[in-house]
């Protein structure tokens, strides 16, 4: 057994094989990350707008022959043979409240993120709920301006909205504090009046008041 | 080993940045996953009693309480409508077909297929044909929540804005048919639609040509009894259409003939075509060009991955085929060998040792136990700070010597130690490995060949009690019965192991030493005996028993040095690749390294991230297959190179486990080795404690 003691030479070491002179490849590095992170975000970002839907359509109107059907009952009795009128005979009452239900809950929820009740109610003495409103789309004013469609003289208007300035605000609906749908409640009148609607075709459509 | 001087602290956000980076990539996946998946064929109910909406007719909408719908309006007016497209090769032959004989229709679009084929749609609606929602993956509307609901129908919606400025208002629920066989459900979920302001289009005359049933029968299906026309359901998408188009051209003439009159859905529907169709400008427009870019991204990248999986699956296939086919080769060329007398030149024995106090007695008194007629051990203590020279010197052994040298690295120790080498053939040892008797007289035996400047041993796994151990033990004799069988053959081998290898000093000098210009110096210094025109070779019965890591972090760690040492060598040696007389390590070594060494395993994810993706999205039982097969082939390569070293392929039952966290690590370990080496990053020799568990099985 022998011990020796040695000293290794440390005149040279070599230098390790990829080893950077300066920070050069590590900012380019960088920079490729940061540029890799941008683009994903974008295509992320992108995506997730892409997704978003376009909420509700505006509000159709069946001119032939279903504007009669949905819009007046009388002219649709007058002018459609019974039976083949609608699929009132084959809705069950179950399916009604459904219905009267799902409308009341669409209702609802309009009216709390503010979307104004764009679409007259259809004049069904048997179900007077108050109708999901759609909004319309531009270009669509012509819809809802028919003038059987009277949405707007309950609103206070004189005229279909888009032609004429509100003359007063509207009175309060009947309201019954702790009843009915929870809709009531909110379509109390707005103080100050609303501003004059638009005029046609500035892309507003030709939407009523908003209730909030 | 001793570190080097130079250091960095663990760069965190690399991983932060491939976390970020795998996320969105799970996400482009899953979007293009859901994209694709289409959830059924087409079909029409059947029931046996009329449903709620048996007496209403096939335009329904939202009259602010009910679904309503105009019978009447059906009169001598037929609506051809076409779902399930748009498809590239049938759409514009139904197009076509409408065109030439001059009636319009409407075409129910499956979202997901307009993203892939928007120029079809856009098509379609240049030509003046309507279009309408069938969802964005042909889904049973009546069969999923709300919200699902919704995001189908958006999602078509913005597709078709994107593509066409259009927001479709007609929708037709897939698996829909007439109105009697709308069921509770189905109303249900077309009243929620509605609500929203769409509307439903169901049909009355469904030509089921989906059942592909023949042109006959697709002409009656879609021919009135009487004088009452309706919409008719057809299928421009979901396969084969030849006889669609033929019905049509047998059809629309005989129905003309017959008096009836061809209209879109929403003419039929008395509804004006500008409220079907709303124009979709400006943001929303964009904002479905978006969707359609994202979703192309995603399908491109998908695609592109896919390509990238047949690679690798190639790769790995053909990597089986040439390990297999070589050590076959080796073991009948070692067969073959004539018998002679054995080989014993004085050796030499060089044992690095840097705190390594658990194992060096173990190691230095095995050595020291060599059946060889003459040997000198040289232990080189590298600056230890444990006692390592001195549990040796306290061995008082003969045959060993002990040399101290301030710590200065693993290369510095051997130069050292091959410095005070007496003899002309020196074996290098790692000071945690453990000989057996004969493997110093095994290791020299090819060096009976004048050309021959190195020889590897074979390591093998010591301590192989745990998951780890036996999985580095799976790894260890694959790696030298099957890789070291095949580098031996095609004479490139690029490692003889540090743990157990012998060179004749001529190849040492020819090199000018051990170099430490790498973290792999045993590679480093194989490559280079190659280039000088030496023969490295294996010899198989030349058994050295290590210790391998017994923990993850230490597994990352060797590994690490391991990987970005031989990315090191292949990049120093590179000239090697073109340099005449350095062909065989530099144009099949290095490009095996390279293949097999860096790009597969860097690439290899893909395989995971598909098994993955298949489960999910597509045939999980040919998925499942696939995998079985892979796990198969690599058992049946394991159990070949097990046979072929004598072990017990018992342990491989821990095989298919790699798969799950072993291969991964590896996969990390090549990806932060890329990344060092890239962004030139300094880097340290990462040791491993030792707990001297290595037991010389058998």
């Amino acid at each position: 057994m022998t011990t020796i003691e040695h000293t290794p030479d440390r005149a040279q070491p070599e230098r390790p094989v990829f080893l950077a002179e300066n920070g050069r490849r590590a900012r380019i590095l960088g920079i490729v990350a940061k540029v890799a992170v941008l683009v994903t975000v974008l295509w992320l970002a992108a995506l997730a707008a892409g997704m978003l839907g376009f909420g509700h359509l505006p509000g159709t109107s069946i001119e032939q022959p279903f504007n009669r059907l949905i819009n007046g009952g009388e002219d649709a009795s007058k002018n459609q043979a019974p039976s083949t009128d609608s699929a009132s005979a084959a809705v069950t009452a179950a399916a009604r409240e459904r219905a009267v239900r799902a409308q009341a809950i669409a209702a609802r929820r309009s009216i709390a993120v503010g979307t104004p009740a764009r679409r007259p109610r259809a004049r069904r003495p048997a179900l007077a709920q108050p109708t999901q409103p759609a909004q319309p789309a531009p270009g669509q004013a012509a819809v809802a301006q028919q003038p059987r469609q009277q949405g707007w003289t309950r609103r206070g208007y004189v005229a279909p909205p888009g032609q004429v300035r509100k003359a007063e605000p509207p009175a309060p609906m009947p309201t019954q504090p702790g009843k009915g749908l929870g809709l009531v409640k909110k379509t109390t009148p707005i103080t100050p009046p609303p501003p004059p609607p638009p005029p046609p075709g500035n892309g507003n459509g030709n939407g009523g008041p908003k209730l909030k | 080993m001793a570190p080097s001087s130079s250091s960095v602290g663990r760069p965190a956000a690399r991983w932060v940045l491939l976390a970020f980076l795998l996320l969105a990539l799970v996400v482009l996946l899953g979007v293009q996953g859901l994209s694709t998946r289409t959830t059924g064929r087409s079909a029409t109910p059947v029931r046996g009693t009329p449903g709620p909406l048996a007496s209403a007719g096939p335009v329904l909408i939202w009259d602010g309480q009910r679904l309503a719908s105009n019978r009447r309006s059906s009169g001598h007016q037929i609506a051809l409508s076409f779902d399930d497209g748009p498809d590239p090769r049938w759409t514009p032959r139904i197009a076509a077909t409408l065109r030439r004989l001059g009636v319009p229709a409407t075409f129910f679009v499956v979202g997901s297929e307009v993203a892939r084929h928007p120029d079809v749609v856009r098509s379609l609606h240049r030509q003046g044909f309507e279009l309408g929602n069938h969802t964005f993956t042909h889904t049973d509307l009546a069969a999923v929540p709300d919200w699902e609901r919704s995001l189908q129908i958006a999602l078509t919606e913005s597709s078709v804005a994107g593509a066409v400025a259009v927001r479709p208002r007609l929708v037709r629920p897939p698996y829909s048919s007439v109105p009697s066989a709308v069921n509770d459900s189905q109303e249900r979920a077309y009243e929620h639609l509605a609500q929203r302001g769409y509307v439903i289009a169901l049909s009355n005359l469904d030509g089921e040509d989906w059942r592909r049933a023949g042109v006959d029968s697709i002409v009656r299906a879609i021919t009135p009894r009487g004088t009452e026309g309706g919409i008719v359901l057809l299928h421009d998408g979901g396969g084969d259409r030849s006889q669609t188009v033929a019905a049509l051209e047998r059809a629309v003439p005989a129905l003309q003939a017959r008096g009836f009159r061809f209209v879109t859905v929403s003419e039929l529907g008395g509804i004006s075509s500008d409220q079907t169709e709303l124009k979709a400008e400006g943001w929303a427009h964009r904002r479905g060009q978006m969707l359609l870019g994202t979703l192309a991204v995603a399908r491109w990248t998908t695609y592109a991955l896919g390509l990238l999986l047949v690679v690798v699956t190639a790769l790995f296939g053909a990597r089986v085929f040439i390990l297999i086919a070589f050590a076959r080769r080796h073991v009948r060329s070692v067969r073959r060998a004539p018998a002679s007398e054995p080989l014993a030149p004085p050796v030499s024995v060089v044992v690095p040792a840097f705190n390594e106090a658990v194992g060096i007695e173990r190691a230095v008194a095995s050595l020291a136990a060599s059946e060889y007629p003459d040997f000198e051990v040289i232990v080189v203590d590298d600056g230890s700070t444990d006692g390592t020279a001195s549990l040796v010197e306290e061995l008082g052994l003969p045959k060993v010597s002990v040399l101290r040298q301030a710590n200065s690295g693993k290369p510095s120790a051997l130069n050292t130690g091959v410095a005070a080498a007496r003899h002309e053939v020196i074996v290098m040892v790692d000071a945690d490995t453990v000989f057996e008797a004969e493997t110093l007289m095994h290791l020299v035996q090819p060096l009976r060949e004048p050309g021959v400047g190195a020889v590897s041993g074979n390591t093998k796994v010591g301590n192989r009690k745990g998951l780890i151990g036996r999985w580095q033990h799976i790894e260890y004799v694959m790696g030298f019965n099957l890789d070291r069988r095949l580098y031996d053959q095609l004479q490139c081998m690029p490692t003889v192991p540090g743990a157990v290898g012998a060179f004749r000093r001529t190849a040492l000098d020819d090199i000018g030493g051990i170099s430490g210009a790498t973290l792999a110096e045993d590679t480093d210094m194989t490559i280079a005996i190659g280039r000088a025109g030496w023969r490295v070779v294996y010899a198989e019965d030349a058994r050295a028993w290590t210790e391998a890591p017994s923990t993850m972090g230490e597994l990352w760690r060797q590994r690490f040095r391991w990987s970005y040492g031989t990315m090191q060598a292949v990049w120093k040696h590179r000239a090697a690749f073109w340099r005449r007389g350095e062909g065989r390590i530099g144009r099949r070594g290095l490009p095996y390294l390279v293949l097999f060494q860096i790009a597969l395993p860097l690439f290899a994810p893909v395989i995971d991230i598909f098994s993955i993706y298949g489960l999910i999205f597509l045939n999980p039982v040919a998925i499942l297959g696939f995998w079985i097969a892979f796990t198969g082939l690599q058992l049946a390569l394991g159990w070949y190179a097990f046979r072929l070293d004598g072990e017990s392929p018992r342990a491989l039952w821990a095989m298919p486990l790699q798969q799950f966290v072993y291969r991964q690590l590896m996969y990390l370990v090549v990806i932060e080795s890329l990344l060092s080496a890239v962004g030139g990053t300094p880097t340290q020799w990462r040791s491993i404690p030792r707990r001297g568990e290595v037991e010389v099985a058998g």
